[in-house]
């Protein structure tokens, strides 16, 4: 199956480490682009945390410099201070590129990106989507929700991860 | 990491005899079970909130009510047509 139609995304580093420590970038591949900070790629291609041949090779990535300048007059403007660098960045990201997605599991991210009228999608929502387009199967989909429960370092309880496969078996 | 390296590394750590430090670990890790067993029964509706907040205090029934929006967010965008954004 070719690459998600038009489907582009800025994405922070939650996702591509949940997923990478889970053996599932290629998931990625449900987007036709994905735009990521410099911030982010330090986070995780250059920390040695996200392989960045197997980020490449699951789907088109961009790399953008985010000036420090526009950086600090963003901040002022939202009021995004609580948040990490790397989310910052890609919120205004999103702004600059007027892309509404935004690839993140922190919840402060999330919460601070739908503020911005942009819409965050999880590692979890990236495995459903994959399952939703027959990327993969409902087997190979509730094998991915495992590990990411057990295995990768997302912060998400047992429950969570329970009502999530429950809701993927209904019709 | 395995679970053995971080063993090892955290008596090596903290200078504790190994049986104390899994007598910690199995501890903490209990009390982790028993904390998502009671979220898991008021996600699932089978307790109150006041029972949960109670039992395991508000700051993680706070927590837990974060991630289920999260989950049902991505539930939504995953199982959307494949055309909205």
């Amino acid at each position: 199956m070719g690459p998600g139609q038009d489907l582009v995304a800025v994405a922070d580093a939650g996702p591509l480490i949940h997923l990478g420590e889970i053996d599932s970038l290629r998931l990625l591949g449900v987007f036709s682009s994905i735009h990521v900070p410099d911030g982010v790629w330090a986070e995780t291609i250059g920390a040695g945390r996200v392989r960045a041949e197997e980020f490449e090779s699951a789907v088109a990535v961009h790399r953008h410099a985010v000036g420090a300048t526009a950086l600090r007059r963003f901040i002022e403007e939202s009021g995004l201070t609580p948040l990490h660098p790397g989310e910052t960045e890609c919120l205004l990201l999103c702004r600059r590129l007027h892309t509404p997605l935004l690839l993140a599991d922190d919840l402060a991210a999330r919460e601070a990106a739908q503020r911005q009228g942009i819409r965050p999608v999880g590692s979890l929502g990236i495995v459903v989507r994959a399952f939703h387009t027959g990327r993969i199967s409902l087997a190979e989909a509730e094998e991915c929700i495992h590990r990411l429960y057990h295995i990768s370092s997302l912060f998400v309880t047992q429950a969570i991860a329970d009502l999530a496969i429950e809701r993927l078996h209904r019709p | 990491m395995s679970t053995g390296s971080f063993l090892e590394q955290l008596v090596r750590d903290t200078r504790k005899p190994e049986a104390e430090v899994l007598a910690l670990a199995v501890e903490a890790g209990v009390r982790q079970l028993w904390r998502e067993h009671v979220l898991g029964q008021y996600l699932r509706g089978e307790i109150s909130r006041q029972q949960a907040a109670e039992t395991v205090g508000m700051d993680w029934v706070d927590m837990a009510e974060r991630q289920r929006r999260a989950m049902e967010e991505d539930l939504e965008w995953g199982l959307a047509k494949t055309s909205s954004p």
